[in-house]
């Protein structure tokens, strides 16, 4: 956390309460981070942790309770909804578990949504090749619906690169995916975004999607508690499980890292 | 945005279908609201037997009152004085002036058939005109007939003819073919045989005279017009007064149909937003900003929404023909009027049903707007109610509003009831609109809890639903809620008003034995003959009609007549305050006394009263009556009255017997005889156009439910997919989950039935205490047994299908389905 300066996304001091009163729920409890541009973070974490809370807060999704975001190096307070889209809309692409194709659009009008709605003329050559590159060049004209759960990921990333944003989040995607399907599509993201030079942030709570990071954030309770940064290779599966093992322990009986 | 809305309009056929019927409806019925407007507004009724003569000249037939305010039909023929046409034939530029006089003429030796007015004189017969086909034109003693009324006889054959209620000879002398289509075949009599009177004279203007320079120039009495063109049918056809009643009726049809068709878009349109909540949270997610899902929830809506009004206003000519023939067949207007729907009321309804489904959909696209894109991530899809504050508010306005109108019209009298109970109906179904899905969470869902429970698992299922869905079903109970408002609050307002008057107008005659006559009333032979019967203990003629009290000048009743009731025998009943009723002969009245009290008049005064024909009576006050409060009636000799009628005839004779009796009446024919109910029928209670418009509502109503309920169900079912998908997989049968669904939607179908009812009661109640003085409304239950059933007949078999359509595919499969 030593990295200063122009780093796409940054969040100092976030909090997010959920509920008024003695049912309120401390989703994020003070996080202050950098994801670095052109680095690959997953943030791992047991179920209710708030992995998904810090991932709407970082992209402008939801906003936080107290605290800043800096999103492409511009602060999200006091920004309005339709401030906040456009903003989203220039910078960030998503891909999330399930649902996130539009049911009534193809699979090429799916991957330039975000560009019909920003009213940009999508540039066709590339968006063929993006579409081609995630294996999917033979079913430009299907829907969702007659594509596999891979094949609907597969989409999902297509659309995050053929907008060529600087930063994708990513929720969970391949957690409706079987093991196989998984690793592919994590292999896609990775390659695929990094080419583009993009950052990606990803939510999961599988060592082994995680061990695909430059860096993996560990996040209980609502506050990070540790990070593994990559050296000469990536953070191992093996390496991130035993993290996740001995944090888990250290929930049972509690001591501050 | 518009190509991504156009696309996704094939995926909720259910919902659009539904906006696109209630558009196409409602287009189709405002612009029948429209044109009914343009035929009050202009009472076309094209002349028939008098289109030969350019220029009609008869009695103005609306009452305008003294003090200038509304005007009124008179319920008479109204008479010219015979000077008049001497004065026409001599006035320059007039080549002639026939005159006209129509009287009640039935056949009863040939098929019966001919009506009430059907007796002219032969001079007449140029107005139309009518050419003899055989024989020759009537001499005393002698008619002519229309071709279609001569059924094979030839001239010289004898033919009964009832004439004034007293059956006659004649020879039949010719037949005649009108030159022109004539409805009302006549049967032409020789000039002696005529009664006396002109109801109007035909004017033929002079070679080079203007025909509308004459018609201005004509130098007439008071209350004397000339008609020209189409306006001439008000001389040949009766109820052409006035277009008040079509007027009134098409703002108040006009207006519901705007209502209701809106309050279904609506409720359609939040519940397709409802359960795209996801995917427009999603567009959100993808970058659309609030705006641009508004606006694409806006542009999809009102492409179908356009197109349904298109064709709408293309049904429009249709449904204003039917709607305005069954006025016609229902008497309500006569059906000779002109139905006149030009470009202007297709123009009207265009902008109005544009602008309503403009606004409605406005705020729902405001609602999709306000959808934030971390939805389409959040798990769960169940919509919480958290109504607007501002909502609530409107709502409980609503509410108020409803009880302030039902609280105050039993204090109103039976008159202004109905139009001041009506819109409680109104007011309420929206309130109901409003407030319903926070009713049902708040209020009934944990009282019906307890007692679906005890029925096992699917019963408990089947309120968790309705529990956590209380928005979706809210939108499905709100069309059966106003539907039924709508369609009972009006029709058992209506049946308790129509037996409140038939009983207050029959309570205070006394009587068991009632003759009526369809050949033009009771002539005096008749009455004579039964007045010397064994076993009579007192006889009376029935007259009725309306009319005035112009001195002193009585502002109670102005566009609303006294009623006036004409008795010839000791039958009335109701209290006499003062003076005595077997005064009541030769020019007298009996008058209620609060109103001899009000115009500062008593037993012994004169007054003036304006009668039904317009001719102005002075009448001695004789004896001040009781009548029953708020319908009380003025009181006549019959034989005046009569006189001032279009038959001149009583219409009815009232019996009192000490046994039975069995007079032999078939020395007149066309009477009959009957028990006192008869008393009721063919009384002019007032309520024909309010009747009609509670018909007509009903009716719109039933269509309405129709599509709404099909429509919210078939999409509120289908959506659920998933969540049957779900409870398949964790155990439930196919059969648990439709008996589950179809608790659903009996429950539905009751909440909705008594919501509706609760609302009705606002109108139908106060109603009845107002025209009963007793909060019990009147009217036949099978009506109300015959909504329930129509109403669980949409609800149940529509879930039962859509059920079945929706678990058609594997469990499994339905899990996985994008749609949700
Ligand atoms: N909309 C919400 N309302 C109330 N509580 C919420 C909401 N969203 C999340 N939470 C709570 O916040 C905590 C963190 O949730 P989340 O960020 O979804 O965790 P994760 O994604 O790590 O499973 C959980 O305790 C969850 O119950
Ligand atoms: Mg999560």
């Amino acid at each position: 956390m030593n990295n200063t300066g122009n780093a796409p996304v940054q969040l100092t001091d976030v909090r997010k309460v959920y509920g008024t009163g003695p049912g309120a729920v401390d989703a994020l409890a003070g996080v202050t981070y950098e994801f670095a541009a052109g680095t690959f973070t997953a943030v791992m974490g047991p179920s209710g942790s708030g992995k998904s809370t810090l991932l709407h807060c970082a992209a402008g999704l939801d906003t936080p309770t107290t605290g800043d975001v800096h999103l492409a190096g511009r602060s999200l307070r006091g920004l309005d909804e339709t401030s906040l889209t456009e903003l989203r809309r220039e910078h960030v692409a998503f891909v999330f578990q399930s649902f996130n194709l539009m049911p009534a659009l193809t699979v090429r009008q799916n991957v330039v949504l975000p560009m019909t709605l920003a009213g940009k003329q999508p540039d066709d050559a590339w968006v063929t090749e993006v579409i081609r590159a995630v294996g999917l060049g033979e079913r430009v004209k299907h829907r969702p619906s007659e594509l596999s759960g891979g094949q609907q990921q597969r989409v999902a990333i297509a659309r995050a690169l053929a907008g060529r944003t600087a930063i994708t989040f990513a929720d969970e995607p391949t957690g409706a995916l079987d093991t196989t399907t998984a690793l592919e599509v994590l292999t896609l993201l990775r390659d695929q975004s990094r080419r583009l030079g993009q950052t990606i942030v990803m939510v999961t709570h599988d060592p082994v999607a995680a061990s695909y990071a430059d860096r993996v954030v560990f996040l209980v309770d609502g506050r990070i508690v540790s990070e593994l940064r990559r050296g000469a290779v990536h953070p191992t599966a093996e390496a991130v499980a035993a993290e996740l093992a001995q944090l888990s322990a250290g929930r049972l009986s509690p001591t501050e890292s | 945005m518009f190509r991504l809305a156009v696309t996704t309009l094939r995926y909720r056929t259910a919902a659009f279908l539904a906006i696109f019927v209630a558009v196409l409806l409602g287009g189709a019925l405002l612009s029948a609201a429209g044109g009914l407007l343009e035929t009050g507004l202009r009472l076309n009724a094209p002349p028939q037997r008098l289109s030969a003569a350019p220029i009609v000249v008869t009695g103005d037939p609306a009452y305008h009152p003294p003090n200038g305010s509304g005007s009124a039909a008179f319920p008479e023929r109204h008479r010219l004085d015979p000077a008049l046409l001497t004065k026409l034939t001599t006035t320059p530029g007039v080549a002639k002036a026939i005159s006209d006089r129509s009287f009640p003429a039935v056949i009863t030796s040939l098929e019966p058939s001919g009506t009430a007015l059907a007796g002219h004189g032969w001079t007449s017969a140029a107005l139309t005109p009518y050419t003899l086909t055989a024989g020759r034109a009537p001499r005393a003693g002698q008619v002519v007939l229309d071709q279609r009324l001569a059924d094979g006889a030839k001239p010289g054959d004898t033919v009964r003819v009832t004439i004034g209620g007293e059956p006659r000879r004649f020879t039949l002398a010719g037949i005649a073919v009108a030159q022109q289509q004539v409805d009302v075949p006549p049967v032409f009599f020789a000039d002696a045989d005529v009664p006396d009177g002109l109801d109007a004279i035909g004017v033929f203007p002079a070679d080079g005279t203007s025909v509308r320079e004459l018609a201005k120039r004509l130098d007439l009495p008071a209350g004397v017009k000339a008609y020209t063109g189409d306006e001439r049918g008000v001389a040949e056809f009766s109820g052409i007064a006035t277009g008040l009643p079509l007027i009134i009726m098409s703002g108040v049809f006009g207006g519901m149909v705007a209502v209701v068709m809106a309050l279904v878009v609506s409720a359609t349109i939040g519940l397709s937003v409802r359960q795209r909540r996801r995917e427009l949270a999603l567009l959100r997610a993808s970058g659309a900003t609030p705006r641009q899902v508004g606006r694409m929830v806006i542009a999809e809506t009102m492409v179908v929404g356009v197109i349904g009004l298109v064709l709408g206003l293309l049904c429009g000519r249709i449904a204003g023909t039917w709607i305005f023939g069954r006025l016609a067949d229902g008497g309500i207007v006569p059906s000779q009027l002109r139905f006149d729907q030009g470009a202007l009321p297709f123009a009207g309804a265009a902008v109005l049903a544009f602008a309503v489904l403009r606004v409605t959909v406005g705020f729902a696209a405001g609602r999709a707007a306000r959808i934030r894109p971390i939805q389409a991530l959040a798990e769960a899809a169940v919509p919480n109610v958290a109504l607007s504050r501002v909502r609530i508010v409107i709502g409980l306005v609503f509410a108020g509003a409803t009880a302030a109108i039902a609280l105050s019209t039993p204090f109103m009298g039976p008159a202004n009831a109905a139009a001041i109970g009506g819109p409680a109906g109104l007011t309420g179904s929206i309130a109901v609109a409003v407030l319903a899905p926070l009713v049902i969470q708040r209020a009934l869902l944990p009282r019906i809890t307890r007692l679906v429970e005890k029925r096992g698992t699917s019963g408990t299922l089947a309120v968790i639903n309705l529990r956590v869905r209380a928005v979706q079903f809210g939108a499905i109970l709100v069309p059966i809620t106003i539907a039924t408002a709508i369609a009972m609050g009006n029709i058992y307002s209506q049946s308790t008003q129509q037996k409140a008057a038939v009983h207050a107008f029959t309570k205070n005659l006394a009587g068991n034995v009632v003759i009526t006559s369809t050949s033009g009333g009771i002539p005096a032979s008749l009455t004579d003959s039964v007045r010397t019967m064994p076993g009579v203990t007192a006889v009376s003629e029935v007259v009725r009609s309306k009319g005035w009290i112009e001195e002193p000048y009585d502002k109670s009743h102005t566009s609303d007549a006294w009623p006036l009731l004409g008795l010839s025998g000791p039958v009335y009943t109701g209290k006499v305050k003062q003076g005595s009723l077997d005064d009541l002969t030769g020019d007298t009245v009996a008058l209620p006394p609060g109103t001899a009290k009000k115009l500062k008049v008593g037993v012994g005064s004169q007054i003036g009263l304006r009668l039904g024909d317009n001719a102005l009576v002075k009448v001695k006050v004789v004896a001040l009556t009781e009548g029953p409060s708020g319908y009380e009636s003025l009181l006549l000799p019959a034989q005046l009255l009569a006189a001032h009628t279009t038959s001149g005839l009583p219409s009815q004779l009232l019996l009192k017997t000490s046994n039975k009796v069995h007079p032999d009446l078939s020395k007149w024919p066309g009477t009959t005889i009957g028990e006192r109910e008869l008393l009721g029928e063919g009384l002019d209670t007032g309520l024909g156009v309010d009747a009609w418009i509670a018909y007509l509502l009903a009716a719109i109503a039933v269509a309405y439910t129709a599509i709404a309920s099909i429509n919210t169900i078939a999409v509120a079912v289908l959506d659920r997919r998933r969540e049957f998908g779900l409870q398949r997989l964790t155990g439930s049968t196919r059969r648990e989950v439709s008996r589950m669904l179809r608790l659903e939607g009996l429950l539905i179908a009751a909440l909705g039935l008594v919501a509706g009812l609760v609302t009705a009661a606002f109108t139908v109640f106060p109603i009845a205490l107002a025209t009963r003085g007793w909060p019990i409304p009147s009217g036949p239950v099978w009506i109300l047994l015959i909504w329930v059933a129509v109403v669980l007949l949409l609800v149940l078999p529509t879930t039962a299908v859509t059920g079945r359509i929706a678990m058609r595919s594997k469990p499994m499969d339905a899990l996985s389905s994008p749609v949700g």
